[in-house]
């Protein structure tokens, strides 16, 4: 330090003299505003960049652009997620739209969810989708597949009937099962709005001995 | 050197410029452009290459103004950006294969006095022998006259270490302007 000043004592008088009196050979002349215009309508500044924390200090700056970008890329997934459920094939979309059917026995007989057997003439079961997923739009195909025990009576008429907490929803009997002696048969339900907790009616009336599962999955409308 | 009104007055223009607005932009540049000049041609030693090395620092500062904490320090950043990019102007000419050769172009106006030719050609050779750095530490302190704290926040290096390099530099300065 006391070195450098008694140095700066003895020359920097004279050398900075002489530097300035060289520097002042530079030529300092220019047009202020036709640079500033010229510098910026060459080099647009980059406003979204900018935006987030331009003035701030360089790591703050850096994280907060981080975050944006971060940000973009999830927004980006997530539209391509979503974007992609709706381009999905139906059984993928049914594995993913796939709930919890619950069916009970309200006529007499004998029913469990995996199974029943039935030896009166008549028989109602109530079942119950339960997706958990309030989002869940789109169609419904419940299949009625029964086995018959012997083959020679089956179901001869039978009604679906849907109610749903939300939305509307229709539902017919389609295929067999109207055939007396069917050994299967497919109830497809079909309707709008979203749907948590959809409840199925189900009446079959017959004779005779059969037994049958009740499984549910949920599609895309056709 | 600087009045503090000057400083003041093209540190208030900072907030415009980086929103964009060109006039403010055009203030900071009236206000410093002479500084930045003289500072390029002490590196470079040349009119040109001056010109060039400052037409890029103010397209970098007109990009990364916004990255200025204090604007109390605008004049050292600003002249930081010029020292570099002269700095780094003169390297890309050194590699050049073809070197120009000029005709007194950058000779400066004529001397008032045969001591004042003597005085410049030995500047000129004692500047010669110094690297690019060394020559814009020199400009910073003695042209634009930051201080060593100033120059080390431009530059990197601490103050004290400002202050040492500052104190060999002299002492080679004054061998080279005795030797010659």
């Amino acid at each position: 330090m006391a070195d450098l000043e008694r140095l700066e004592a003895e020359l920097s008088v004279e050398l900075s003299a002489a530097l300035r009196r060289y520097a002042a050979e530079a030529d300092t002349s220019i047009d202020a505003a036709e640079a500033a215009r010229a510098i910026a309508r060459r080099h647009p500044r980059r406003r979204w960049l900018d935006a987030v924390g331009g003035t701030l200090p360089f790591p703050i700056r850096t994280a907060a652009r981080v975050v944006l970008v971060a940000a973009a890329l999830l927004a980006l997934l997530l539209a391509a997620a979503f974007v992609g459920q709706r381009l999905l094939p139906d059984g993928l979309r049914e594995s993913l739209l796939r709930g919890r059917l619950d069916c009970i026995q309200t006529a007499p007989g004998t029913v469990s969810t995996e199974g029943a057997t039935v030896t009166t003439t008549g028989l109602t079961l109530e079942c119950r989708f339960v997706t958990g997923d309030e989002r869940t739009t789109g169609g419904m195909t419940l299949v009625v597949a029964r086995t018959l025990f012997d083959g020679r009576n089956g179901v001869d008429e039978g009604t679906v009937t849907l109610t749903a907490d939300r939305g509307t929803w229709t539902g017919e009997l389609a295929g067999t099962i109207a055939e007396t002696g069917a050994r299967s048969a497919s109830a497809t339900l079909a309707g709008q709005g979203p749907f948590r907790d959809l409840q199925l009616s189900l009446s079959l009336i017959g004779s005779g001995s059969l037994s049958f599962v009740v499984t549910g999955t949920v599609g895309p409308s056709r | 050197m600087y009045e503090v009104s000057v400083d003041a007055r093209a540190a208030a223009a900072i907030a415009p410029a980086v929103a964009g607005d060109e006039a403010a932009f055009a203030r900071i540049i009236a206000t410093y452009h002479g500084d930045l000049m003289r500072v390029a041609y002490v590196v470079c030693g040349d009119n040109e290459l001056a010109g060039d090395a400052v037409q890029a620092a103010w397209t970098i500062a007109w990009r990364k103004l916004g990255t200025l904490r204090d604007p109390e320090r605008l004049r050292g950043w600003l002249v930081s950006v010029a020292t570099n990019e002269a700095r780094q102007l003169l390297r890309r000419e050194h590699r050049r294969a073809v070197n120009e050769l000029k005709v007194m172009a950058d000779a400066g106006p004529p001397p008032r006095d045969p001591a004042g030719t003597i005085e410049r050609i030995d500047l000129v050779n004692a500047l010669h022998c110094l690297g690019p750095d060394d020559r814009a530490l020199l400009a910073m302190r003695y042209v634009v006259g930051l201080d060593a704290t100033e120059i080390g926040a431009a530059t990197g290096r601490s103050p004290s270490g400002t202050r040492a390099r500052l104190a060999r530099l002299l002492r080679r300065v004054r061998k080279e302007l005795d030797d010659g």
